[in-house]
């Protein structure tokens, strides 16, 4: 029998995964990109599982609110990729470091 | 009658006004006969006061019509207050300033300046007014920080001459020293009784009690009060060794030396000692030390008069060493005695003043007597006018100085002590030093031959020079015979001190053979002796006498000393901020501060790298150590 | 052993190993094909959890748009695809963190015990996109609203930050034309100035 904590294990584990990828791919911003919509999907998971085991829908439509907002974001940081690529020629963030204070 | 009083300052202050403000279109004449008027009309409301005063027996006037500053328990009003010492303190004031106002006129006919003067004069008497006729502290205060500006703005009135522009800072700077004290000891009675108001002081002196309160350096609390407002009144009245400023104050037109310097503002210390009796009732210390500083300066400053040549100088050091009698005479608490001769030298050095003013105008502004002589015959009015005040002044039997000079004498007998013993005998020979420089310079200046040159161009001034000097010989001779009412002249309600005067025959008989007579005598024979028939003594040659006579001419090097006071702080304030200021607020706090910052944040920017996986490990890193906490708690 | 334990851990295997694998490549179009093979498995746990709207929606909008739109921009770009020479301390550090962060995780889910939750399973004679649909319509029609002026501005913002003007452009301009005189365009250099 499948229960909410093997539902909340695996998003957990997801998430660590995906927070481990950011640090791993420090070369390629698409990759880090793909990093945080994997780290989202954890977290809709959890909301889509709370949602379930409580019968309340309101967790489901936070989720529909993320993913569009997630797809803006990616939306956009696709578009500051594109820009970023033609001014420097690269998608290297380790060159990267115009913050610099 | 008492609703008058306020009147006066509102004339005095809309003349000070109108003519300070008016343009071109108001000549110099007209101004100085507005102001003038006003003056006057101002001494006409005082008289009745007066004799309003006089008429009603223990009649005190007050009104507090204006409350100016009330916050919590501190109350300050603007007000009155007339008793009978008050108004009579009023009377000489507005008519000795009428009288210089007149004067004035034709005395500052040729100035540019001549409305910014008459500004300044009736200022000065706005403020004298507000003096004498306030009812606490505080406007003491004010009035007497008014004169003390006008003062400074008159000692400059030749603003482009370098030596009148040195003199006024320093009288403005000397008199800082003592308003500092005055400020400090009208702290320290606010501090004790809760009030500035007089009334209110002198009545809970009785009730609270005095000996309870805090002493310093073994000196009660009142004792210490009192000292810091005599402070101020040392530097206001030219006290040693707060005396400097007085004799180069004479910068300033003559009319001004009368009228400020002579008669009015330098007795203001010694009208707020006899005002704050009841406390200096209670300060014994206090006292002697009054005492001895007033027999001092009556001595000392004295007999520099004898060797100074400039004929204003001469009055100036005349004038510290009449002060020095009033002071001494505040010193054995015979308040009103010292107001009494007050009161007569006023009269009369106001009118050796304007004397000496008619003889420097008759003389194209030469001031140097040794080249002045035998102006008795040239100027026959200014001759009886300053024969009238020197006879004053040496307390001639039957002239007002007489009377005055005598009762403080007598007085210093009256305390049984050692310390008034030795006061009696400086003011005894200060009395002989007195009579001495006065005949010197009445011998040098009217009588023997002419020194200087243009005699023929010599000659009496107008009328408006003249009618001054005519009334104040008058009120100067015959001011001494009213002393039976300074003798029972209560200070504030207080009582007069035991009456030893008698009868008005008894006290003349008794003062003809009295010591002073003989000092006066004396004097006499030795100024005739030595300035008018040019006797050469040989004693007066010798090796010591001449060692005196160069300490005396230095002035007691006072003014050396208050110079290198006045280095010693400005070399250590310079030593403080090389080493202070530069060498360490600078250095490790001014500039340090920064460089610490610069290098702190140095480090912390090495944090920020710039790079996005820093940024995202820090976050993440967080979170960890937040569910580390999270995890303490709940397991 | 029911059918959904075998599809659940089928399922989450499948998303386990291939994220792993995804964090791993260095090839960026693998990436996103693995991105669509978890975004598909994700879909059908969603499923399991009776939340078949989301599920459509995920694999729609997800695989069909944004997936899309990752697979253009690399393929636009053209990255050359290098081989990773990954620090290893940067690894290790990685590693360390994303392990702890999961013990913790792990802690807090079995502190709570969730395994006694048991769905009411409260036969609703309603379908899943009708509830979403009705709560949305109703309760959070004014953050709806909100989320689609988030998109209508992310829309804008993505062609602004991309919209440049091509530099070397033959475009007339008759306003600088008509400035133009004699001065400006024409410079009279003497010779001993060269």
């Amino acid at each position: 029998m499948i229960t909410m904590t093997h539902y909340l294990v695996f998003s957990a584990l997801l998430f660590c995964i995906s927070i481990a990828g950011i640090f791993i791919n420090r070369k390629n911003i698409l990759l880090l990109l793909m990093s945080i919509e994997l780290m989202l999907l954890s977290v809709n998971t959890n909301f889509i599982v709370f949602s379930h085991y409580s019968s309340d829908i309101t967790g489901q439509v936070f989720v529909f609110f993320i993913l569009a907002v997630a797809a803006a974001e990616s939306a956009i940081g696709l578009a500051i990729i594109v820009s970023l690529f033609r001014i420097r020629n690269s998608l290297e963030i380790n060159l990267i470091n115009k913050l610099k204070g | 009658m008492e609703s008058l009083i306020i009147y006066i300052p509102i004339l005095l202050i809309i003349s000070t006004l109108i003519i300070g403000l008016s343009t071109d279109k108001l000549n110099n004449f007209y101004s100085g006969l507005i102001s003038t008027s006003l003056v006057f009309v101002s001494l006409i409301i005082s008289l009745f006061i007066l004799f309003d005063i006089f008429s009603n027996e223990k009649i005190i006037y007050y009104d507090n019509f204006y409350d100016w500053i009330s916050i919590g328990g501190l109350n300050i009003g603007i007000g009155y207050l007339i008793d009978k010492f008050s108004a009579i303190m009023l009377v000489v004031v507005l008519s000795i300033s009428s009288v210089v106002h007149l004067y004035s006129i034709d005395y500052m006919k040729d100035e540019k300046d001549f409305k910014r003067f008459f500004s300044y004069i009736a200022l000065f008497t706005f403020s004298m007014v507000l003096l004498v006729i306030s009812n606490n502290l505080i406007q003491l205060f004010i009035g007497w920080e008014g004169v003390g500006l006008v003062s400074y703005l008159l000692i400059g009135f030749f603003y482009k001459k370098q030596s009148a522009i040195k003199a006024n800072l320093k009288a403005f700077l000397i008199n800082r020293i003592g308003d500092m004290f005055f400020i400090l000891g009208i702290a320290m009675v606010y501090a004790a009784f809760d009030s500035f108001d007089y009334r209110t002081i002198f009545a809970s002196i009785n009730i609270t009690n005095v000996s309870a309160l805090d002493s310093y350096f073994g000196l009660d609390y009142i004792d210490f009060a009192c000292l810091f407002l005599f402070f101020g009144a040392m530097a206001k009245s030219a006290q040693i060794p707060l005396h400097v400023w007085l004799p180069d104050s004479m910068e300033g037109p003559t009319p001004i030396s009368a009228l400020i310097h002579a008669a009015t503002m330098v007795t203001a210390g010694i009208f707020m000692v006899a005002r704050l009796s009841p406390l200096y009732e209670l300060a014994l210390f206090t006292n002697d030390f009054i005492l001895l500083i007033g027999a001092s300066t009556a001595l000392f400053i004295g007999v520099i008069a004898i060797f100074e040549n400039d004929i204003k100088k001469v009055i100036a050091f005349s004038t510290i060493s009449q002060l020095g009698y009033m002071v001494a005479a505040l010193g054995i608490n015979a308040y009103s005695t010292s107001f009494f001769h007050l009161y007569t030298h006023a009269f009369f050095k106001a009118l050796l003043f304007l004397c000496a003013g008619s003889v420097i105008m008759s003389l194209h502004h030469n001031q140097d007597i040794r080249k002045m002589g035998g102006l008795k015959s040239k100027l026959p009015i200014t001759y009886i006018s300053f024969l009238i005040g020197t006879l004053c002044i040496i307390g001639f039997p039957f002239t007002s100085g007489f009377f005055s000079k005598d009762l403080i004498l007598e007085v210093m007998l009256y305390k049984d002590n050692t310390i008034s013993c030795i006061a009696y005998l400086m003011l005894l020979f200060g009395a002989l030093v007195t009579t001495i420089y006065s005949l010197r310079l009445l011998f040098f200046v009217f009588y023997n031959e002419y020194r200087g040159n243009d005699l023929h161009n010599i000659k009496e001034q107008s009328k408006i020079i003249t009618f001054p000097l005519i009334v104040l010989s008058i009120l100067s001779i015959l001011s001494g015979y009213l002393i039976k009412i300074f003798v029972e002249l209560p200070i504030f309600m207080y009582q007069a001190e035991v009456n030893y005067y008698g009868d008005m025959i008894s006290f003349i008989k008794h003062g003809i053979f009295s010591p002073a007579s003989v000092a006066l005598i004396l004097g006499f024979i030795i100024a005739k002796k030595l300035y008018k028939d040019n006797i050469k003594i040989k004693f007066l040659d010798s090796k010591f006498i001449n060692y005196i006579t160069i300490v005396i001419k230095s002035k007691y090097k006072f003014d050396e000393f208050f110079i290198y006071i006045s280095k010693l702080l400005k070399n250590s304030s310079t030593y403080l901020s090389q080493k202070l200021d530069l060498g360490f607020i600078d250095i490790s706090i001014v500039n340090g501060l920064p460089k610490k910052i610069n290098s702190v944040s140095g480090l912390l920017k090495n944090m920020s790298s710039g790079y996005l996986y820093h940024y995202a490990f820090s976050i993440v890193f967080s979170l960890v150590i937040i569910f580390g906490i999270i995890l303490m708690r709940v397991l | 052993m029911d059918i959904l334990t075998i599809l659940f851990y089928l399922v989450t295997s499948v998303i386990i190993i291939s994220s792993m694998s995804l964090v791993i490549v260095s090839n960026t179009v693998h990436a996103a094909l693995l991105l669509v093979l978890i975004f598909f498995n994700s879909a059908i746990l969603w499923l399991t959890l009776k939340a078949e709207f989301l599920a459509i929606v995920l694999v729609l909008v997800y695989v069909g748009a944004v997936l899309v739109l990752f697979l253009f921009v690399i393929m636009l770009l053209d990255i050359p695809v290098k081989k990773k020479s990954s620090n290893k301390l940067y690894l290790l550090f990685s590693v360390i963190t994303s392990f702890i962060m999961f013990a913790e995780l792990y802690m807090i889910i079995f502190y709570h015990d969730f395994s006694n939750e048991v769905t009411t399973n409260v036969a609703s004679n309603l379908n899943n996109t009708y509830e979403i649909g009705y709560k949305l319509f109703t309760q959070y029609i004014f953050s709806f609203e909100i989320t689609a002026f988030i998109l209508l501005v992310a829309i804008i913002a993505a062609i602004a930050i991309n919209l440049t003007q091509r530099e070397r452009s033959l475009r007339q301009d008759p306003g600088k034309q008509i400035l133009e005189n004699k001065d400006s365009r024409l410079k009279v250099i003497k010779g001993d100035e060269l």
